[in-house]
Protein backbone atom coordinates (compact mmCIF):
# COMPACT_ATOMS: atom_id res chain seq x y z
CA UNK A 1 0.00 0.00 0.00
CA UNK A 2 2.74 2.44 0.85
CA UNK A 3 4.85 1.51 -2.18
CA UNK A 4 1.89 2.58 -4.31
CA UNK A 5 1.80 5.84 -2.40
CA UNK A 6 5.49 6.63 -3.04
CA UNK A 7 4.96 5.86 -6.72
CA UNK A 8 2.07 8.27 -6.89
CA UNK A 9 4.03 11.20 -5.53
CA UNK A 10 6.71 10.44 -8.14
CA UNK A 11 4.01 10.56 -10.82
CA UNK A 12 2.69 13.91 -9.57
CA UNK A 13 6.21 15.32 -9.82
CA UNK A 14 6.61 13.87 -13.30
CA UNK A 15 3.27 15.36 -14.38
CA UNK A 16 4.45 18.77 -13.28
CA UNK A 17 7.73 18.43 -15.16
CA UNK A 18 5.78 17.36 -18.30
CA UNK A 19 3.37 20.28 -17.86
CA UNK A 20 6.29 22.71 -17.59
CA UNK A 21 8.00 21.22 -20.66
CA UNK A 22 4.80 21.47 -22.72
CA UNK A 23 4.09 25.00 -21.49
CA UNK A 24 7.56 25.94 -22.77
CA UNK A 25 7.30 24.34 -26.23
CA UNK A 26 7.74 27.78 -27.80
CA UNK A 27 10.16 29.34 -25.33
CA UNK A 28 13.36 30.15 -27.22
CA UNK A 29 16.45 28.56 -25.70
CA UNK A 30 14.35 26.41 -23.36
CA UNK A 31 15.86 23.02 -22.53
CA UNK A 32 13.48 20.20 -21.66
CA UNK A 33 13.78 18.77 -18.16
CA UNK A 34 14.27 15.01 -17.95
CA UNK A 35 13.42 13.02 -14.84
CA UNK A 36 15.83 10.40 -13.57
CA UNK A 37 14.04 7.42 -12.08
CA UNK A 38 15.25 4.66 -9.83
CA UNK A 39 13.52 1.69 -8.35
CA UNK A 40 12.81 2.46 -4.74
CA UNK A 41 14.21 -0.78 -3.37
CA UNK A 42 16.92 -1.58 -5.87
CA UNK A 43 18.99 1.56 -5.78
CA UNK A 44 21.34 0.61 -8.58
CA UNK A 45 19.31 1.37 -11.68
CA UNK A 46 18.94 4.90 -12.92
CA UNK A 47 17.01 5.41 -16.09
CA UNK A 48 17.05 8.65 -18.00
CA UNK A 49 13.98 10.13 -19.45
CA UNK A 50 10.81 8.18 -19.25
CA UNK A 51 8.82 5.90 -17.04
CA UNK A 52 7.97 3.73 -19.99
CA UNK A 53 11.61 2.67 -20.36
CA UNK A 54 11.73 1.53 -16.74
CA UNK A 55 8.57 -0.51 -16.79
CA UNK A 56 7.61 -2.28 -19.99
CA UNK A 57 3.90 -2.27 -19.35
CA UNK A 58 1.69 -1.21 -16.46
CA UNK A 59 0.26 -4.74 -16.42
CA UNK A 60 3.62 -6.18 -15.43
CA UNK A 61 3.80 -4.05 -12.31
CA UNK A 62 4.73 -5.66 -9.07
CA UNK A 63 4.44 -3.61 -5.90
CA UNK A 64 8.21 -3.47 -5.31
CA UNK A 65 8.73 -2.15 -8.83
CA UNK A 66 7.40 1.25 -7.94
CA UNK A 67 9.79 3.90 -8.86
CA UNK A 68 11.15 6.93 -7.14
CA UNK A 69 12.50 10.06 -8.67
CA UNK A 70 16.21 10.40 -8.20
CA UNK A 71 16.41 13.84 -9.68
CA UNK A 72 15.93 15.79 -12.85
CA UNK A 73 18.37 17.10 -15.39
CA UNK A 74 18.25 19.50 -18.34
CA UNK A 75 18.37 17.93 -21.79
CA UNK A 76 21.01 20.12 -23.44
CA UNK A 77 20.50 18.83 -26.99
CA UNK A 78 20.34 21.43 -29.76
CA UNK A 79 16.97 23.01 -30.54
CA UNK A 80 16.04 23.98 -34.10
CA UNK A 81 17.52 27.31 -35.23
CA UNK A 82 14.82 29.66 -36.48
CA UNK A 83 15.65 32.77 -38.53
CA UNK A 84 14.07 35.94 -37.15
CA UNK A 85 15.96 38.66 -39.09
CA UNK A 86 16.43 40.63 -35.86
CA UNK A 87 20.09 41.69 -35.80
CA UNK A 88 20.43 41.17 -32.05
CA UNK A 89 18.92 37.69 -32.00
CA UNK A 90 21.62 35.06 -31.79
CA UNK A 91 21.67 31.29 -31.43
CA UNK A 92 24.55 29.11 -30.24
CA UNK A 93 25.36 26.55 -32.91
CA UNK A 94 26.68 23.49 -31.08
CA UNK A 95 27.66 23.23 -27.43
CA UNK A 96 28.02 25.98 -24.88
CA UNK A 97 25.94 28.78 -23.43
CA UNK A 98 25.93 32.57 -23.41
CA UNK A 99 27.34 34.04 -20.20
CA UNK A 100 25.17 36.74 -18.62
CA UNK A 101 25.75 38.91 -15.57
CA UNK A 102 23.00 39.12 -12.96
CA UNK A 103 23.13 40.89 -9.56
CA UNK A 104 23.59 37.38 -8.07
CA UNK A 105 26.59 36.53 -10.25
CA UNK A 106 27.17 34.94 -13.64
CA UNK A 107 24.43 32.88 -15.22
CA UNK A 108 24.26 30.79 -18.39
CA UNK A 109 21.59 30.73 -21.07
CA UNK A 110 20.86 29.44 -24.58
CA UNK A 111 18.18 32.06 -25.08
CA UNK A 112 19.66 34.71 -27.38
CA UNK A 113 16.76 37.13 -27.86
CA UNK A 114 18.88 40.10 -26.86
CA UNK A 115 17.94 43.78 -26.76
CA UNK A 116 19.66 47.01 -25.69
CA UNK A 117 19.27 48.82 -22.39
CA UNK A 118 19.31 52.58 -21.69
CA UNK A 119 23.12 52.72 -22.00
CA UNK A 120 23.15 50.80 -25.30
CA UNK A 121 24.49 47.66 -23.59
CA UNK A 122 23.51 44.27 -24.99
CA UNK A 123 21.13 42.69 -22.47
CA UNK A 124 18.73 39.74 -22.21
CA UNK A 125 14.95 40.13 -22.22
CA UNK A 126 15.19 40.39 -18.41
CA UNK A 127 17.79 43.17 -18.67
CA UNK A 128 20.93 41.25 -17.63
CA UNK A 129 24.16 42.19 -19.43
CA UNK A 130 25.41 39.72 -22.01
CA UNK A 131 29.10 39.11 -21.37
CA UNK A 132 31.72 39.46 -24.06
CA UNK A 133 35.38 38.37 -23.87
CA UNK A 134 36.15 41.78 -22.34
CA UNK A 135 33.03 42.34 -20.26
CA UNK A 136 29.67 43.78 -21.22
CA UNK A 137 29.15 44.79 -24.86
CA UNK A 138 27.97 48.33 -25.63
CA UNK A 139 26.70 49.30 -29.06
CA UNK A 140 26.45 52.77 -30.55
CA UNK A 141 23.85 53.98 -33.04
CA UNK A 142 23.60 52.54 -36.53
CA UNK A 143 23.23 48.97 -37.71
CA UNK A 144 24.22 46.05 -35.51
CA UNK A 145 25.50 42.69 -36.67
CA UNK A 146 26.56 39.52 -34.88
CA UNK A 147 28.88 37.35 -36.95
CA UNK A 148 29.43 33.61 -36.90
CA UNK A 149 32.49 33.82 -34.62
CA UNK A 150 30.46 35.77 -32.05
CA UNK A 151 31.99 39.14 -32.89
CA UNK A 152 29.52 41.99 -32.45
CA UNK A 153 29.70 44.89 -34.86
CA UNK A 154 28.06 48.26 -34.38
CA UNK A 155 27.99 50.46 -37.47
CA UNK A 156 30.77 48.33 -38.97
CA UNK A 157 33.08 48.61 -35.94
CA UNK A 158 33.81 45.60 -33.72
CA UNK A 159 32.60 46.27 -30.16
CA UNK A 160 33.13 42.87 -28.57
CA UNK A 161 32.99 39.10 -28.95
CA UNK A 162 30.36 36.99 -27.20
CA UNK A 163 31.58 34.70 -24.43
CA UNK A 164 30.38 31.12 -24.72
CA UNK A 165 30.96 28.71 -21.85
CA UNK A 166 30.59 24.98 -21.78
CA UNK A 167 28.77 23.58 -18.77
CA UNK A 168 27.65 20.11 -17.77
CA UNK A 169 23.93 19.40 -17.48
CA UNK A 170 24.32 17.87 -14.03
CA UNK A 171 25.86 21.09 -12.65
CA UNK A 172 23.01 23.31 -13.77
CA UNK A 173 20.33 24.78 -11.53
CA UNK A 174 17.40 26.33 -13.39
CA UNK A 175 16.19 29.85 -12.85
CA UNK A 176 13.25 31.70 -14.43
CA UNK A 177 13.96 33.24 -17.82
CA UNK A 178 15.73 30.21 -19.36
CA UNK A 179 18.88 30.85 -17.36
CA UNK A 180 20.97 28.48 -15.33
CA UNK A 181 23.18 28.88 -12.29
CA UNK A 182 26.12 26.59 -11.61
CA UNK A 183 25.90 24.19 -8.69
CA UNK A 184 28.36 24.82 -5.88
CA UNK A 185 31.85 23.59 -6.69
CA UNK A 186 31.13 23.23 -10.42
CA UNK A 187 32.92 25.29 -13.05
CA UNK A 188 32.30 26.32 -16.63
CA UNK A 189 34.80 25.94 -19.45
CA UNK A 190 35.28 28.83 -21.87
CA UNK A 191 34.73 27.87 -25.51
CA UNK A 192 37.57 29.23 -27.67
CA UNK A 193 36.11 28.63 -31.13
CA UNK A 194 32.79 30.37 -30.71
CA UNK A 195 30.16 29.44 -33.29
CA UNK A 196 26.89 31.35 -33.31
CA UNK A 197 24.17 32.33 -35.79
CA UNK A 198 23.11 35.96 -35.85
CA UNK A 199 19.56 36.97 -36.80
CA UNK A 200 18.24 33.66 -35.52
CA UNK A 201 17.05 32.09 -32.28
CA UNK A 202 17.22 28.55 -30.99
CA UNK A 203 13.77 27.05 -30.54
CA UNK A 204 12.78 25.04 -27.49
CA UNK A 205 14.02 21.43 -27.67
CA UNK A 206 10.87 20.00 -26.07
CA UNK A 207 9.73 16.87 -27.91
CA UNK A 208 5.94 17.06 -27.70
CA UNK A 209 5.44 13.43 -28.76
CA UNK A 210 7.71 12.16 -25.98
CA UNK A 211 6.04 14.39 -23.39
CA UNK A 212 2.53 13.30 -24.40
CA UNK A 213 3.51 9.61 -24.42
CA UNK A 214 5.05 10.00 -20.98
CA UNK A 215 1.91 11.72 -19.76
CA UNK A 216 -0.37 8.97 -21.06
CA UNK A 217 1.90 6.37 -19.51
CA UNK A 218 1.97 8.24 -16.20
CA UNK A 219 -1.80 8.45 -16.07
CA UNK A 220 -2.21 4.73 -16.86
CA UNK A 221 0.38 3.85 -14.23
CA UNK A 222 -1.53 6.01 -11.79
CA UNK A 223 -4.73 4.05 -12.50
CA UNK A 224 -2.89 0.76 -11.94
CA UNK A 225 -1.68 2.06 -8.60
CA UNK A 226 -5.24 2.93 -7.66
CA UNK A 227 -6.17 -0.69 -8.45
CA UNK A 228 -3.37 -1.96 -6.20
CA UNK A 229 -4.75 0.26 -3.44
CA UNK A 230 -8.23 -0.99 -4.11
CA UNK A 231 -7.26 -4.67 -3.93
CA UNK A 232 -5.22 -3.99 -0.78
CA UNK A 233 -8.33 -2.53 0.81
CA UNK A 234 -10.42 -5.51 -0.31
CA UNK A 235 -7.88 -7.98 1.07
CA UNK A 236 -7.88 -6.18 4.39
CA UNK A 237 -11.67 -6.19 4.47
CA UNK A 238 -11.71 -9.94 3.72
CA UNK A 239 -9.15 -10.61 6.45
CA UNK A 240 -11.09 -8.51 8.91
CA UNK A 241 -14.30 -10.42 8.20
CA UNK A 242 -12.57 -13.78 8.79
CA UNK A 243 -10.28 -12.96 11.71
CA UNK A 244 -11.88 -9.82 13.08
CA UNK A 245 -10.21 -6.41 13.16
CA UNK A 246 -6.61 -6.33 14.37
CA UNK A 247 -6.63 -5.06 17.96
CA UNK A 248 -3.92 -2.42 17.46
CA UNK B 1 -1.96 19.03 -8.55
CA UNK B 2 0.30 21.91 -9.47
CA UNK B 3 0.48 20.60 -13.06
CA UNK B 4 -3.02 22.07 -13.60
CA UNK B 5 -1.73 25.59 -13.02
CA UNK B 6 1.46 24.97 -14.97
CA UNK B 7 -0.61 23.88 -17.98
CA UNK B 8 -2.87 26.92 -17.53
CA UNK B 9 0.12 29.27 -17.95
CA UNK B 10 0.97 27.44 -21.18
CA UNK B 11 -2.60 27.82 -22.49
CA UNK B 12 -2.61 31.49 -21.59
CA UNK B 13 0.69 32.13 -23.41
CA UNK B 14 -0.47 30.24 -26.52
CA UNK B 15 -3.65 32.32 -26.54
CA UNK B 16 -1.60 35.53 -26.58
CA UNK B 17 0.50 34.05 -29.40
CA UNK B 18 -2.68 33.41 -31.42
CA UNK B 19 -3.69 37.04 -30.83
CA UNK B 20 -0.33 38.16 -32.32
CA UNK B 21 -0.81 35.82 -35.29
CA UNK B 22 -4.36 37.07 -35.93
CA UNK B 23 -3.12 40.67 -35.90
CA UNK B 24 -0.47 39.69 -38.47
CA UNK B 25 -3.07 38.01 -40.67
CA UNK B 26 -5.42 40.99 -40.37
CA UNK B 27 -2.60 43.17 -41.74
CA UNK B 28 -1.54 41.16 -44.77
CA UNK B 29 -2.44 44.06 -47.04
CA UNK B 30 -1.37 46.94 -44.78
CA UNK B 31 1.36 49.03 -46.43
CA UNK B 32 4.59 49.03 -44.40
CA UNK B 33 3.18 46.65 -41.78
CA UNK B 34 5.74 44.49 -39.98
CA UNK B 35 4.75 41.11 -38.58
CA UNK B 36 4.92 40.62 -34.83
CA UNK B 37 6.30 37.63 -32.99
CA UNK B 38 5.56 36.40 -29.46
CA UNK B 39 8.57 35.77 -27.23
CA UNK B 40 8.11 33.18 -24.49
CA UNK B 41 9.92 32.89 -21.18
CA UNK B 42 9.89 30.18 -18.51
CA UNK B 43 8.71 30.95 -14.97
CA UNK B 44 10.19 30.28 -11.54
CA UNK B 45 11.54 26.90 -10.53
CA UNK B 46 10.98 25.12 -7.27
CA UNK B 47 14.26 23.46 -6.30
CA UNK B 48 13.33 20.29 -4.41
CA UNK B 49 16.94 19.07 -4.23
CA UNK B 50 20.08 20.97 -5.22
CA UNK B 51 22.46 19.05 -7.43
CA UNK B 52 25.48 17.92 -5.45
CA UNK B 53 23.59 18.25 -2.16
CA UNK B 54 23.76 15.46 0.41
CA UNK B 55 20.66 13.36 0.89
CA UNK B 56 19.40 12.32 4.34
CA UNK B 57 21.28 9.03 4.00
CA UNK B 58 24.57 10.86 3.43
CA UNK B 59 24.76 10.10 -0.29
CA UNK B 60 25.70 12.95 -2.63
CA UNK B 61 22.97 13.40 -5.22
CA UNK B 62 24.25 13.27 -8.79
CA UNK B 63 21.41 15.48 -10.03
CA UNK B 64 19.06 17.94 -8.40
CA UNK B 65 15.32 17.95 -8.73
CA UNK B 66 13.74 21.08 -10.06
CA UNK B 67 10.11 21.60 -10.90
CA UNK B 68 9.06 24.48 -13.11
CA UNK B 69 5.90 26.52 -13.01
CA UNK B 70 5.14 27.20 -16.67
CA UNK B 71 5.63 29.88 -19.30
CA UNK B 72 4.61 33.44 -20.09
CA UNK B 73 4.97 35.87 -22.99
CA UNK B 74 7.53 38.60 -22.28
CA UNK B 75 7.43 40.65 -25.44
CA UNK B 76 5.97 40.82 -28.94
CA UNK B 77 8.56 42.58 -31.11
CA UNK B 78 8.08 43.22 -34.82
CA UNK B 79 10.22 41.47 -37.39
CA UNK B 80 11.75 44.00 -39.77
CA UNK B 81 12.57 41.96 -42.83
CA UNK B 82 11.72 43.47 -46.19
CA UNK B 83 8.12 43.51 -47.37
CA UNK B 84 7.32 42.98 -51.04
CA UNK B 85 7.78 46.12 -53.20
CA UNK B 86 4.66 46.86 -55.17
CA UNK B 87 4.85 49.16 -58.17
CA UNK B 88 2.24 51.93 -58.05
CA UNK B 89 3.73 54.47 -60.47
CA UNK B 90 2.56 57.28 -58.20
CA UNK B 91 5.33 59.89 -57.89
CA UNK B 92 4.77 60.43 -54.15
CA UNK B 93 5.03 56.74 -53.31
CA UNK B 94 8.43 55.88 -51.88
CA UNK B 95 9.54 52.51 -50.56
CA UNK B 96 12.70 51.83 -48.56
CA UNK B 97 14.55 48.86 -50.02
CA UNK B 98 16.70 47.63 -47.14
CA UNK B 99 17.16 48.87 -43.58
CA UNK B 100 15.88 52.11 -42.18
CA UNK B 101 12.84 54.24 -41.39
CA UNK B 102 11.43 57.63 -42.30
CA UNK B 103 11.38 59.99 -39.32
CA UNK B 104 8.04 61.72 -38.79
CA UNK B 105 6.69 64.47 -36.55
CA UNK B 106 3.70 63.05 -34.70
CA UNK B 107 0.72 65.31 -33.78
CA UNK B 108 1.54 64.97 -30.04
CA UNK B 109 5.01 66.50 -30.80
CA UNK B 110 6.73 63.12 -30.40
CA UNK B 111 9.10 61.80 -33.04
CA UNK B 112 7.99 58.61 -34.76
CA UNK B 113 9.52 56.22 -37.27
CA UNK B 114 7.70 54.59 -40.15
CA UNK B 115 8.32 52.66 -43.34
CA UNK B 116 4.96 53.58 -44.81
CA UNK B 117 5.93 55.58 -47.91
CA UNK B 118 2.58 56.64 -49.39
CA UNK B 119 3.52 60.33 -49.12
CA UNK B 120 1.64 63.50 -50.00
CA UNK B 121 2.05 67.29 -49.85
CA UNK B 122 0.17 69.23 -47.15
CA UNK B 123 -1.23 72.78 -47.32
CA UNK B 124 2.15 74.24 -46.30
CA UNK B 125 3.88 72.51 -49.21
CA UNK B 126 5.63 70.02 -46.88
CA UNK B 127 6.13 66.32 -47.54
CA UNK B 128 3.86 64.36 -45.20
CA UNK B 129 2.86 60.75 -44.68
CA UNK B 130 -0.61 59.46 -45.47
CA UNK B 131 -1.59 60.16 -41.86
CA UNK B 132 -0.49 63.79 -42.26
CA UNK B 133 2.69 63.53 -40.19
CA UNK B 134 5.52 65.73 -41.51
CA UNK B 135 8.62 63.91 -42.76
CA UNK B 136 11.75 65.02 -40.86
CA UNK B 137 14.05 66.66 -41.77
CA UNK B 138 11.31 68.53 -43.52
CA UNK B 139 11.17 68.83 -47.30
CA UNK B 140 9.09 71.92 -48.13
CA UNK B 141 8.11 74.20 -51.01
CA UNK B 142 6.44 71.38 -52.88
CA UNK B 143 3.14 73.11 -53.68
CA UNK B 144 2.52 72.97 -57.41
CA UNK B 145 5.83 71.22 -58.16
CA UNK B 146 5.80 69.17 -61.34
CA UNK B 147 8.12 66.37 -62.58
CA UNK B 148 8.85 65.39 -58.98
CA UNK B 149 11.76 62.98 -58.70
CA UNK B 150 12.99 61.20 -55.63
CA UNK B 151 16.40 59.64 -56.13
CA UNK B 152 17.64 56.39 -54.61
CA UNK B 153 19.79 58.53 -52.25
CA UNK B 154 16.75 60.54 -51.12
CA UNK B 155 17.33 63.65 -53.23
CA UNK B 156 13.99 65.35 -54.00
CA UNK B 157 13.94 67.43 -57.16
CA UNK B 158 11.30 68.86 -59.48
CA UNK B 159 10.15 71.92 -61.37
CA UNK B 160 8.66 74.50 -58.96
CA UNK B 161 5.49 76.32 -59.90
CA UNK B 162 6.07 79.02 -62.49
CA UNK B 163 9.59 77.87 -63.39
CA UNK B 164 10.99 75.74 -66.17
CA UNK B 165 14.20 74.24 -64.71
CA UNK B 166 14.57 71.21 -62.48
CA UNK B 167 15.67 72.32 -59.00
CA UNK B 168 16.77 70.27 -55.97
CA UNK B 169 14.13 70.82 -53.32
CA UNK B 170 15.43 68.79 -50.39
CA UNK B 171 16.57 65.40 -49.20
CA UNK B 172 14.75 62.54 -47.54
CA UNK B 173 16.99 60.81 -45.01
CA UNK B 174 16.50 57.42 -43.43
CA UNK B 175 17.12 56.52 -39.80
CA UNK B 176 18.67 53.23 -38.73
CA UNK B 177 18.60 51.47 -35.37
CA UNK B 178 20.92 48.92 -33.74
CA UNK B 179 17.87 46.94 -32.58
CA UNK B 180 14.72 47.72 -34.61
CA UNK B 181 12.96 44.82 -32.81
CA UNK B 182 13.01 46.99 -29.68
CA UNK B 183 10.90 49.75 -31.28
CA UNK B 184 7.51 50.39 -29.73
CA UNK B 185 4.64 49.98 -32.17
CA UNK B 186 1.93 52.64 -31.86
CA UNK B 187 -0.20 51.47 -34.80
CA UNK B 188 -0.48 53.07 -38.28
CA UNK B 189 2.80 51.25 -39.10
CA UNK B 190 4.54 53.84 -36.90
CA UNK B 191 7.04 53.18 -34.13
CA UNK B 192 8.63 55.08 -31.25
CA UNK B 193 12.30 54.70 -30.36
CA UNK B 194 13.29 53.75 -26.83
CA UNK B 195 16.19 52.32 -24.84
CA UNK B 196 15.66 48.79 -26.19
CA UNK B 197 15.83 49.87 -29.84
CA UNK B 198 18.93 52.03 -29.30
CA UNK B 199 19.58 55.49 -30.67
CA UNK B 200 18.58 56.27 -34.22
CA UNK B 201 21.23 57.41 -36.67
CA UNK B 202 20.37 59.74 -39.53
CA UNK B 203 21.97 58.60 -42.77
CA UNK B 204 21.76 59.23 -46.49
CA UNK B 205 19.81 56.34 -48.06
CA UNK B 206 22.21 53.69 -49.32
CA UNK B 207 25.04 54.51 -46.91
CA UNK B 208 26.17 52.76 -43.73
CA UNK B 209 24.12 49.67 -44.42
CA UNK B 210 20.86 51.51 -44.86
CA UNK B 211 18.43 50.85 -47.68
CA UNK B 212 17.85 52.93 -50.81
CA UNK B 213 14.64 54.67 -51.84
CA UNK B 214 12.41 53.52 -54.68
CA UNK B 215 10.07 56.11 -56.13
CA UNK B 216 6.82 54.78 -57.54
CA UNK B 217 6.81 51.77 -55.25
CA UNK B 218 5.18 50.92 -51.93
CA UNK B 219 6.40 48.34 -49.47
CA UNK B 220 3.70 45.79 -48.81
CA UNK B 221 3.18 44.01 -45.51
CA UNK B 222 5.95 41.51 -44.68
CA UNK B 223 3.46 39.01 -43.27
CA UNK B 224 4.08 35.59 -44.78
CA UNK B 225 0.60 34.11 -44.88
CA UNK B 226 1.70 30.48 -45.20
CA UNK B 227 4.12 30.86 -42.29
CA UNK B 228 1.50 32.55 -40.11
CA UNK B 229 -1.06 29.83 -40.85
CA UNK B 230 1.47 27.17 -39.88
CA UNK B 231 2.25 29.10 -36.69
CA UNK B 232 -1.46 29.27 -35.95
CA UNK B 233 -1.83 25.49 -36.35
CA UNK B 234 1.22 24.96 -34.11
CA UNK B 235 -0.13 27.34 -31.48
CA UNK B 236 -3.49 25.61 -31.56
CA UNK B 237 -1.90 22.19 -31.13
CA UNK B 238 0.33 23.47 -28.33
CA UNK B 239 -2.79 24.86 -26.67
CA UNK B 240 -4.47 21.46 -26.99
CA UNK B 241 -1.46 19.67 -25.52
CA UNK B 242 -1.54 21.97 -22.52
CA UNK B 243 -5.25 21.40 -22.13
CA UNK B 244 -4.57 17.66 -22.28
CA UNK B 245 -2.32 18.08 -19.25
CA UNK B 246 -5.25 19.76 -17.49
CA UNK B 247 -7.54 16.85 -18.44
CA UNK B 248 -5.05 14.18 -17.35
CA UNK B 249 -4.40 15.93 -14.04
CA UNK B 250 -8.13 16.14 -13.51
CA UNK B 251 -8.55 12.42 -14.20
CA UNK B 252 -5.86 11.64 -11.66
CA UNK B 253 -7.57 13.78 -9.05
CA UNK B 254 -10.83 12.06 -9.86
CA UNK B 255 -9.20 8.64 -9.42
CA UNK B 256 -7.80 9.81 -6.11
CA UNK B 257 -11.23 10.87 -4.91
CA UNK B 258 -12.55 7.38 -5.70
CA UNK B 259 -9.85 5.89 -3.45
CA UNK B 260 -11.22 3.85 -0.57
Amino acid sequence: MFTALSGKSAIFKQMQVIANNLANMNTAGFKAEKILFEKALKQESVVEGSLSKEIASPNQLRPHDFVQIRGSIADLSQGAIETTHNPLDVAVDGEGMFVIQTPDGERYTRSGEFILNQEGTLVTQQGFSVMGQGGAITLGGGLAEIREDGRVYSNGVEVGQLRIAQVEAKDLIREAGQKFKLAEGASAQEVVNVKVRGGAVESSNVNAVKELTDMIFASRLFESMEKVNDSNTKMQQARNSVFGKPSA
Amino acid sequence: MKSLFVAATGMDAQQTRIAVISNNLANITTTGFKAGRAIFEDLLYETVNEPGAESSTGVTRPAGLQIGSGAKIVSTPSIFNQGVLEQTGREFDVAIEGNGFFQVQLPNSEIGYSRGGALAVNADGELVTQAGDTILPSVSGLTGVTNLEIGVDGTVSGIPQGQTDVTQLGTINVFIFPNPAGLKSIGRSTYLSNAASGESQQVTPGTQGSGTLRQGFLEGSNVNVAEELIRMVLAQRAFEMNSKVVRTSDEMMNAMNQMR
